[in-house]
């Protein structure tokens, strides 16, 4: 069976350059058409998610990852890192303690 | 009685420490203003200070285990209730997860039932001299009954001409009627709101008339219990009074609860409406928490602010709870908006609906809204359907994302156990919640409690249980004579078609994550950076493997298109006119979908990263 084969990552970005090729071909009604035809055969029927990708798109999308985050100069980097904005956590932790959660846990500072 | 009568107004355990009794505050002005002096006393604070702060607000908290009216129940009720050595109602650990500053809780609760209440109600009476009072009310909510019961008991035991009165939500409807009819101590009781009975209750005591005769009062008569004379929820609300909280402030700093301090930083209650406006068209299927009084009513935005203007003034703290069930929205233009404009520099706690824009959260924080409780019970849309909730589970992750990014505590939720839930709704809601580890965590996965009052409680042909009965606690605390059926607030039951508990474990784990996550000392984040042309998403939900994503041109748009609000990809794309085609739009939003950087709920789309740039 098709869906037992291993898929590897290289495997599918082929597949995908593929299909963008073959997407660019197809006239906005034949697309549509595509669509429709993947969109009743190719998932379970329970399940929503849109059938084809980003199209032309899709380059967008390649190499758009890299690891890693905002980086400064030492000296700066702690006033530079990402998550600035504050909160608090509290509120209950004891499992099944309230069905109208609210601020009945906070002492007075 | 030719004189006005004496009142002494009391609230008992286990009313939180942490902030007075609006009900004593609101009462004490009422009797007031009427001519009838009223002095009050948290006595909560009395037995915080015996046993411990830290334990005494635990016990508070897990309301749900009757812990609080058990230490008090063979002191309510010497001879019937269960005697010494009677089982705690509720296993080790739960009570080390309860109570987790305490080294051996067992041994601590017995310990507090059997010598620190007895203790402790001996020094009442001897430090109050009760007997120099015509009328003691109690104010009663959730675990405040068995300790209020049982200083009744002694106060007409030692002074049988004293009046004693009960009210609050534990007397409401049925409630109040059987334990009137029931337990001894209890001379009359105000079922419903106590605005307009409580004065006359006096009055009628003033001038020798029936207090049985006034509307919303009962009593023992004749071996039953008087009819409660119809009384519509009050209206008028910007005539009430200014609540009066002196006697817990200077209760808590003699106590040494509270340190004397020029500025307080201490929740002061206030009330701006009574009622759910939301619940007067759509009751929530689990909600029993306004009783016979769901009609919306609200203060003038005018009024309000006086209040709390006066508040801060006279108890030195700019820190307000609302005890609202739910925020007038017309307050939106009004009340808030005028904060806003003068510049006011209140904390301001509040519930609300969850459905909200960006515009009113930031407004709402403008105004020094802090923290909501906004009845998120659910991130899945289907569920939210079964509890009528009026709102999508899209709309409640944009709530809590904007909440997030304007800085707004949100106390929420996760629930199940409704009739006709699928499995495969919740398996959907845990897949979705790792992606939104840069959002505040919700509390524990529960089960729906059956609460008096809601619709699964009153409408058993729409929500047929295979069975139904008090909560066993109540058989803990109560003797038999009391009808359980009738007094209990809290129900057991099993539902047909509701998921069984093994369902969430999954999700339980990923909330325990969640919430460690976010005691981490680098909590999780997600946020983007936008230029002209291209867009940059930080993904560091999980901190030690974060990475950036960057996306040009039309994918930079279409993503910044839902950062707002949820969209469907057709307005989408109408909105990206001229741009890429329809199909390559909703490609692109499969896309970001499958990278966790958007959700989807049915037909809309949402963004999940907030602008790097805060405060905007």
């Amino acid at each position: 069976m098709a869906d037992e084969l291993p898929v590897t990552e290289d495997e599918l970005r082929n597949l995908a350059t593929k299909l963008d090729e073959f997407a660019r071909t197809l006239s906005e009604t034949e697309r549509g058409v595509l669509l429709t035809i993947m969109h009743r055969f190719g998932r379970p029927a329970a399940e929503p998610a849109p059938a084809v990708r980003a199209g032309l798109l899709s380059e967008g999308f390649r190499d758009a990852y890299e690891r890693g985050r905002g980086t400064a100069f030492r000296t700066v980097a702690e006033s530079a890192k990402g998550g600035s904005i504050q909160d608090a956590l509290d509120g209950p932790s004891v499992e099944n303690s309230v069905q109208h959660s609210g601020p009945d846990t906070e002492p007075p500072r | 009685m030719a004189s006005p009568p004496r009142v002494a107004l009391v609230s008992m355990p286990f009313h939180s420490q942490f902030r007075p009794s609006i009900q004593l505050g609101l009462l004490k002005a009422i009797a007031g203003a009427h001519g009838f002096p009223a002095e009050t006393f948290h006595l909560n604070l009395e037995f915080a200070d015996l046993i411990g702060a830290g334990a005494y607000e635990a016990i508070g908290d897990v309301g749900r285990s009757f812990l609080g009216d058990w230490l008090f129940a063979a002191a309510a009720f010497p001879g019937p209730a269960p005697g010494p050595g009677a089982p705690v109602p509720a296993d080790e650990p739960f009570l080390r997860a309860a109570l987790p500053d305490v080294a051996h809780p067992l041994e601590f609760l017995r310990s507090v039932r059997e010598e620190q209440v007895p203790r402790f109600l001996d020094r009442l009476m001897a430090e109050i001299p009760w007997g120099g009072f015509d009328v003691v009310g109690f104010t009663s909510t959730f675990q405040q009954n068995l300790a209020s019961f049982a200083l009744a008991a002694r106060i007409k035991a030692a002074h049988p001409a004293v009046v004693t009165l009960f009210g609050g939500a534990n007397f409401e409807g049925e409630m109040g009627v059987e334990l009137t009819g029931a337990i001894g101590c209890v001379d009359y009781a105000v079922i419903g709101e106590g605005d307009e009975a409580f004065p006359e209750f006096l009055r009628a005591l003033a001038t020798g008339a029936d207090p049985a005769a006034v509307p919303g009062v009962v009593c023992r008569r004749d071996g039953g219990v008087t009819a409660v004379g119809h009384r519509p929820p009050f209206t008028r609300l910007d005539e009430l009074p200014m609540p009066d909280y002196t006697e817990y402030f200077d209760r808590a700093e003699r106590l040494g609860l509270l340190t004397r301090a020029p500025r307080r930083d201490v929740a002061i209650p206030f009330e701006s409406s009574r009622g759910c406006w939301w619940g007067a068209k759509h009751h929530c299927t689990f909600c029993g928490l306004n009783g016979t009084g769901m009609a919306f009513r609200s203060k003038s935005p005018g009024r309000v602010r006086q209040e709390l203007a006066q508040a801060a003034r006279r108890y030195r703290s700019f820190r307000f709870e609302a005890v609202d069930n739910i925020l007038d929205m017309a307050y939106l233009r009004t009340l808030l908006a005028e904060l806003v404009a003068a510049g006011t520099d209140y904390e301001i706690f509040y519930e609300l609906k969850s459905n909200l824009t960006r515009d009113q959260l930031r407004l709402l924080r403008q105004a020094g809204v802090s923290r909501v409780q906004p009845g998120i019970e659910s991130l899945s849309t289907p569920v939210l359907r079964l509890m009528r909730k009026g709102v999508t589970g899209i709309q409640n992750v944009n709530t809590l994302r904007w909440a997030r990014y304007y800085g707004i505590k949100v106390h929420w939720n996760l629930l199940f156990g409704f009739p006709g839930e699928r499995a495969a709704d919740y398996e959907r809601q845990e897949a979705l919640l790792p992606l939104l580890a840069h959002l505040s965590p919700p509390g524990a996965p529960t089960r729906i409690w059956m609460e008096r009052f809601s619709p699964i409680f009153a409408d058993p042909a729409a929500f047929p249980a295979r069975y139904r009965r008090p909560h066993r606690g109540y058989g803990q605390i109560y003797p038999e004579s009391v009808d359980l059926e009738r007094i209990a607030y809290f129900f057991e039951y099993e539902f047909d078609g509701s998921v069984p508990e093994e369902t969430m474990d999954g999700t339980r784990r990923v909330v325990r994550a969640w919430r460690d996550a976010w005691r981490a000392p680098e909590r999780p984040t997600l946020t983007f950076r936008h230029a002209e042309g291209f867009l940059q998403i930080e993904d560091a939900r999980t901190p030690a493997e974060a990475g950036t994503f960057t996306f040009d041109g039309p994918l930079a748009a279409i993503y910044l298109s839902c950062a707002d609000r949820p969209v469907t990809a057709a307005a989408m794309h109408g909105r990206l006119d001229p741009g890429p085609s329809r199909d390559e739009v909703t490609g692109a939003l499969a896309e970001f979908c499958d990278r966790g950087l958007m959700m989807r709920d049915g037909d809309q789309f949402l963004a999940l990263a907030l602008p790097a740039t805060a405060g905007r």
